[in-house]
């Protein structure tokens, strides 16, 4: 401090000497030194505890700072012989793809890890409030059973507030078909008074506490890439009775425990009925699985995956009660597969706030979904914002009047608190029904102020030529045509061509009035690829302008066609005959479907 | 964006704050943003921010790159448009995971300072209160020692070693286990 405020007043005096003074002011406020004691100890908190324990001889000062900085941090990257040397790159992409090299030296290796690991806990002084774990592969195989519960159950470690536990593939387990982790892990051994947040990732065999009070303190358990069965995972939600976040992700429900509960509770409730209304019924017989999150407010269920493999004990469906559920996010298939069944419900989810649902379909034929899916959604009916993406076709949710299909589905109003919607999904150009579907949403929300669409040509027009080979033609065929008309208009230097094209009304919408139209709907956001002038998301640009009574904004992307410097005048046109007018705006994101495909 | 908002949220918009940073720069900034910081929302408790809230401790460049982190935590924790929203639980939107990434994003390109910088903003967060940036910067301070010896972490941030070879070589004794 004494130097800085020293070379401050010198800087004062005089211009001659500015550079070097500048130079040496520069000097000083690079010192870390000048951070008070608390932050150096913040900074320690955050820093691998081998290095935190390392800075000890940087001066008398940091002598014994590193003990009291509250954090335990294991990680066995620091003892890896590539972390000396500066030039390695230090992602996960670096490690040896042969994991037996690491293997071979992974000895010493986690010999130098654990004998730390202890000293580390020795060392530490004061409250303890966060403990991580992170190993790689190649330094776990011996850290089981034992070592492993002995840093979790050290004294010095009994109060920790935060655990957080990696392990760090050596290799991609999901390219060998893995699925999870290979390390096991007992909540037993877990320091539990304190605990508020755990998490765990690429874990597996997880034995739940023994006592149903173990985590009095618990609010946030994540499980990423683990493995556990439903009968212990319930006794670990058991055992804290203040959880309000489960994260599940990519998690596997495999494992012998399953069965005798889920018996019981397929005896109990016979069965799970969701599909008996269906135009097809399928019976399954697999049993069904019950979760109980009697206190969660935060459920995120993200178990999507390519493989398939944690799903197969999915077979029967899952049912979670949360009946205190304010969040949701769910990444997965829509059914069982096979079957027409809902592979997902919530129950008893009434006081839902948002939920972010990300829904997949097992196969892109799969037929009638339309009657699970409108299903599955009333489960988050009392829900202010959803934001709905579908990996498939939106129309194939659409529910017709004339068909006879199941439109008690569709209950009035039954989105009565949704006040943003966001619904994402594929269409397929001149298909009618994404038309119905969206008159089927708007019929449903009758207080929705933001609406957000956006439409994406389907993939499958673009990725399989078998299927889609003429669909593809001619829609590149379109494109190209697009591109032409679009360089013909720049060098004529008019919009004139854009604004002689006539835009359609939409049937299935057009000819119906919906309540949030002439009440609540405030903005409309419409991300499209425009393929021609009269292409659906112009249409619907229009359908919003002349129907949307109180409309004040519309945010168009058309995927940088830049419709609204062609269409302006249209535009303007239509909100000309409007009694409130309404702005327009443009998105940065573009909707091009071939962009799309690369993420 | 105003024109969207319901006349609640022009009210709430309204409520703004005068930040005046050491060289006495003023920096206009709503509630939402103020608030991050412990140490202002406090004062606005107290009712003392009429007039403008003197920070005799933060220069008006780093007072800047502050707000500017606020504002995009304030807006991430307030919904997608920062007005768009009638929606009142905001906190749920942060779970949100395109938002994470959004703002991991942004941190990192905040984070893109130089040393004094990064030390001055850290001891601006931790005299304003503000977790998150405070946790965000001190990170980045301990992600730069990770595989670092310590005459490599004295060199980078100029520590000067005023122990004595002896007393260094009982500290090297002590913790061996560091220094393999």
């Amino acid at each position: 401090m004494a130097r800085r405020s020293r070379s401050r007043r010198r800087r004062r005096r005089g211009g001659e000497a500015a550079n070097t003074n500048s130079r040496q002011n520069r000097h000083a406020a690079d010192h870390l030194s000048n951070l008070p004691d608390d932050i150096l100890r913040r900074i320690l908190f955050f820093a691998p505890s081998k290095e935190a324990a390392s800075t000890a001889v940087l001066s008398r000062r940091w002598a014994n700072l590193w003990r009291t900085s509250g954090a335990i941090n294991l990680d066995s990257r620091s003892y890896s012989p590539k972390l000396t040397n500066p030039s390695v790159n230090l992602d996960s992409h670096s490690y040896s793809p042969n994991p037996f090299d690491e293997i071979a030296g992974g000895g010493r290796l986690r010999r130098r890890f654990l004998r730390g690991a202890e000293a580390a806990l020795d060392a530490a002084c004061g409250h303890v409030t966060r403990l991580t774990v992170h190993v790689e592969e190649a330094a776990a195989p011996l850290l089981n059973r034992r070592r492993l519960p002995a840093v979790f159950s050290h004294p010095a470690a009994r109060r920790v507030e935060e655990i957080y536990a990696t392990v760090e593939p050596a290799v991609d387990v999901y390219c060998l078909g893995l699925g999870t982790g290979v390390y096991k892990l007992s909540f037993r051994q877990l320091p539990s008074e304190n605990l508020r947040v755990l998490r765990i990732t690429n874990f597996n065999h997880l034995k739940p506490p023994e006592s149903s009070t173990a985590f009095p303190r618990l609010t946030e358990l994540h499980l990423q890439r683990c493995m556990v069965t439903f009968g212990r995972l319930q006794r670990i939600v058991d055992a804290a009775p203040q959880l309000a976040t489960l994260h599940l992700e990519a998690t596997s429900f495999r494992g012998v425990d399953n069965v005798p509960m889920a018996r019981w509770e397929a005896k109990l409730s016979g069965g799970f009925g969701v599909g008996s209304h269906s135009s097809k019924p399928v019976v399954v017989e697999e049993p069904f699985y019950r979760l109980i999150c009697p206190t969660v407010t935060t459920l995120i269920f993200t178990n999507y995956t390519e493989s398939k493999r944690y799903l197969e004990v999915l077979r029967g469906g899952l049912e979670i009660e949360a009946p205190r559920l304010r969040y949701i996010r769910y990444h997965g298939n829509l059914l069982i597969e096979g079957s027409d069944q809902l592979l997902l419900r919530v129950l008893a989810a009434s006081d839902v706030i948002q939920a972010d649902l990300h829904v997949v379909m097992n196969s892109y034929y799969q037929e009638h979904v339309e009657v699970p899916f409108w299903q599955f959604v009333h489960d988050f009916s009392a829900a202010k914002v959803m934001r709905l993406k579908m990996d498939f076709a939106i129309e194939d949710v659409a529910i017709v009047k004339k068909t006879g299909q199941r439109e008690d589905l569709l209950v009035d109003k039954f989105f009565h608190n949704l006040e943003r919607l966001e619904l994402e999904g594929h269409y397929q150009p001149g298909n009618t029904a994404t038309a119905v579907t969206i008159a089927n949403f708007l019929r449903c929300c009758p207080v929705v102020r933001d609406l957000f669409l956006k439409l994406k040509i389907c993939p499958i027009l673009l990725e399989m030529p078998s299927v889609g080979t003429q669909a593809l033609l001619d829609f590149n065929k379109c494109i190209d045509g697009f591109k032409c008309r679009r360089r013909a208009m720049a060098s004529l230097g008019g919009d004139d061509d854009w604004n002689s094209h006539k835009v359609s009304d939409i049937p299935g919408l057009s000819d119906h009035t919906f309540d949030c139209l002439h009440s609540s709907l405030r903005r409309v956001g419409l991300q499209f690829w425009m393929v021609e002038p009269n292409c659906f998301g112009v249409q619907l640009v229009k359908f919003f302008a002349n129907n949307a009574v109180f409309l004040e904004e519309m945010r168009i992307d058309d995927g940088n066609q830049m419709m609204h410097e062609h269409m302006n005048s249209k535009i303007r046109r239509w909100i000309s005959k409007r009694r409130n007018p309404f702005t327009v705006t443009s998105f940065g994101e573009s909707c091009h479907p071939r962009k799309r495909q690369k993420r | 964006m105003a024109s969207a908002g319901s006349g609640d949220e022009k009210a709430a918009a309204a409520a703004m704050i005068t930040l005046i940073s050491s060289d006495n720069e003023k920096f206009e900034v709503t509630e939402a943003t103020a608030t991050l910081s412990q140490t202002i929302r406090h004062m606005i408790e107290d009712g003392c921010t009429d007039g403008g809230v003197p920070l005799p401790n933060v220069t008006s460049k780093i007072l800047a790159r502050v707000i500017e982190y606020c504002k995009k935590h304030a807006t991430a924790a307030a919904g997608e448009e920062g007005s768009s929203s009638s929606f009142s639980d905001a906190a749920f939107l942060e779970v949100d995971r395109a938002f994470l990434e959004e703002l991991e994003e942004f941190d990192d390109a905040f984070l893109e300072v130089d040393r004094a910088t990064l030390f001055d903003l850290i001891l601006a967060a931790n005299y304003l209160d503000i977790k998150g940036l405070l946790n965000l910067t001190c990170q980045k301070v301990a992600d730069s020692v990770k595989g670092k010896t310590p005459e490599q972490i004295r060199e980078m941030y100029n520590i000067v070693n005023d122990l004595t070879p002896e007393e260094e070589a009982e500290i090297r004794r002590e913790t061996q286990w560091a220094f393999e």
